[in-house]
């Protein structure tokens, strides 16, 4: 973790113990749930290190059963690589941003977690969507011909092409991508992040390129064809899938999401930003069968990407997002220094009905501590159509909080600096339940 | 995360052996490919030993129906007129 000054804030205590690459302050501010710009930095830095050892391990791992991969396997990944490469030469900060992208994380995980053989050779494949990803977002210029056995090719961060066909030659330029399938129908599309939302196709219908659609205010999408977006079993206990374009309502989420942010600024400005800057895409799930109440989730292996249902209105996405980014905070933090050792004892929480080991207690505690803060700026805001609810809120979940903490201070499950990171959080939370207007 | 840990540096008398991953944050990727660095193929080692760990979700469930108030077997003392909120999960 690069950054390690976080500022001259009055409560971070400068000294402690180190956390291996996370300075004390820094440990202090996350614990603290501080939405400031050097942690926001520090966590991206460190999202970015995961990214790639991840990336290592897939290397390492092609190497160890490259004697037993087809030859146009060995092949194709050793183009594809070697077009990631050139592309990063062109534009490192543009390859960086598609190799952090939320579901490039999630093509990681699958592939890694893929066993010996035609697997693994499939998830070998999805190298040359990142690399054709990362060339036409860094304006190389490049030609490369993908078969598309499931006639799709999704580039991370940008969009999905369909090729019925299951053949394209795709033709990079500054400015343009070429698309050619295998009856010679070409779509010419915008680059170098080929934008502006909806689906283009070609006359016969064959070849067609789904851009993601931009969320107002800052460089997230709304994620809703990148296959990787959801994990195959779903989310919760319905295992609900993502949604799919045409239904994924672009428009009412864009809406949701500019007032949702603009509720956010007005109410705690630092927060708007930092939710601003961590999450990378929005995915929206499919609608419960029966109906209850609305779902979000976040995946270990694509931090940044906030997966949820349309919420209400402004003030529960805005409640989601400060939630769902917490977890993406802490899922960074957990990956660069050990917070918890494996134990296997369960609690109760308040927001559960089902008993929680150390590190779900641990996440969910973090969550609601941010949510906290929120809600005790919320209640004497300037949005006032916030207050009520968010008095409320904030009342009902201070106790679930401190009991969250006394579970987690009593853990042995801890290692030392996990117990650092509770007792800062710890800190935190006696400060806003001791204040009807906590500051800082 | 448990298998990959190195000491640890001033995490005090009970420090345990800890994970701390290479920082790969400034590594370009012809340099990456070439690493052989034994802290960075220690730690591609502990990914490759648990590649199912990666897979972990936490979802999150809006509304006042995630639990009952005062349900036996909790861990700390259930308070009155509990408002559930949000719920926490993890799905390997």
């Amino acid at each position: 973790m690069t950054p390690g000054a976080v500022g001259p804030e009055a409560d971070i205590r400068p000294a402690g113990p180190a956390a291996g690459p996370v300075p004390p302050e820094t440990l202090a501010a996350l614990a603290r749930t501080r939405p400031l710009p050097a942690v926001t930095a520090a966590l991206r830095a460190a999202l970015h290190a995961r990214r790639m050892l991840l990336l290592k391990s897939l290397l390492v791992r092609f190497d160890r059963v490259r004697g037993t991969l087809p030859a146009a396997v060995r092949r194709r990944f050793e183009d594809d690589w070697a077009l990631l490469e050139r592309a990063e030469r062109s534009d490192a900060a543009a390859v960086r941003a598609v190799l952090d992208y939320p579901t490039t994380g999630a093509w990681l995980a699958t592939a890694l977690a893929a066993p010996d053989g035609p697997a693994f050779a499939d998830g070998l494949a999805g190298l040359g969507a990142v690399a054709v990803a990362a060339a036409l977002r860094a304006g190389c210029r490049f030609t490369t011909t993908r078969v598309l056995p499931a006639g799709a090719l999704p580039l991370p961060g940008a969009g999905l092409l369909r090729c019925a066909r299951g053949r394209a030659r795709l033709s990079g330029r500054t400015g343009t991508l070429r698309v050619t399938d295998g009856a010679g129908q070409t779509l010419l599309l915008p680059g170098p992040a080929p934008a502006g939302p909806g689906t283009r196709w070609t006359a016969d219908g064959a070849l067609a390129w789904s851009a993601l659609h931009s969320l107002p205010g800052g460089t997230a999408v709304l994620d809703d064809v990148d296959p990787h977006r959801v994990p195959p079993g779903g989310i919760g206990p319905a295992a609900l899938p993502a949604a799919e374009r045409p239904y994924s309502d672009p428009a009412a989420w864009a809406a949701r999401w500019r007032d949702a942010h603009a509720l956010l600024a007005a109410t705690h400005p630092a927060r708007a930003a930092e939710t601003l800057a961590l999450v990378r895409a929005v995915v929206p799930l499919a609608p419960s069968a029966g109906g209850g109440p609305p779902l979000s989730a976040t995946v270990r292996t694509a931090p940044g990407a906030v997966l949820a249902q349309l919420p209400a209105d402004r003030r529960e996405l805005a409640e989601l997002l400060v939630h769902e980014t917490h977890h993406t905070k802490l899922a960074v933090l957990d990956e660069l220094v050990p917070l918890w050792r494996p134990g296997g004892s369960l609690h109760r929480v308040g927001w559960r009905r089902d008993p929680r080991p150390v590190p779900g207690v641990l996440q969910g505690a973090y969550a609601h501590l941010a949510l906290l803060d929120l809600w005790g700026r919320a209640r004497t805001g300037p949005a006032w159509v916030w207050r009520r609810r968010a008095d409320e809120r904030f009342e009902a979940c201070r106790e679930q909080v401190a009991e969250a903490l006394s579970v987690l201070a009593d853990s042995d499950e801890l290692t030392p600096c996990g117990r650092e990171f509770v007792r800062h959080m710890g800190s935190h939370h006696a400060r806003l339940a001791g204040s009807a207007h906590a500051p800082g | 995360m448990g298998e990959l840990r190195t000491r640890g540096a001033g995490l005090g008398e009970d420090a345990e052996e800890a994970v701390l991953p290479p920082d790969l944050t400034d590594v370009d990727l012809r340099t990456l490919r070439a690493m052989d660095d034994p802290a960075v193929l220690a730690a591609v080692a502990g990914v490759l030993a648990d590649p199912d760990g990666l897979r972990r979700v936490w979802y999150t469930t809006g509304g006042d129906d995630e639990i009952t108030p005062g349900r036996p077997g909790r861990a700390f003392s259930a308070g009155p007129a509990r408002q559930p909120l949000h719920g926490e999960d993890t799905v390997a």
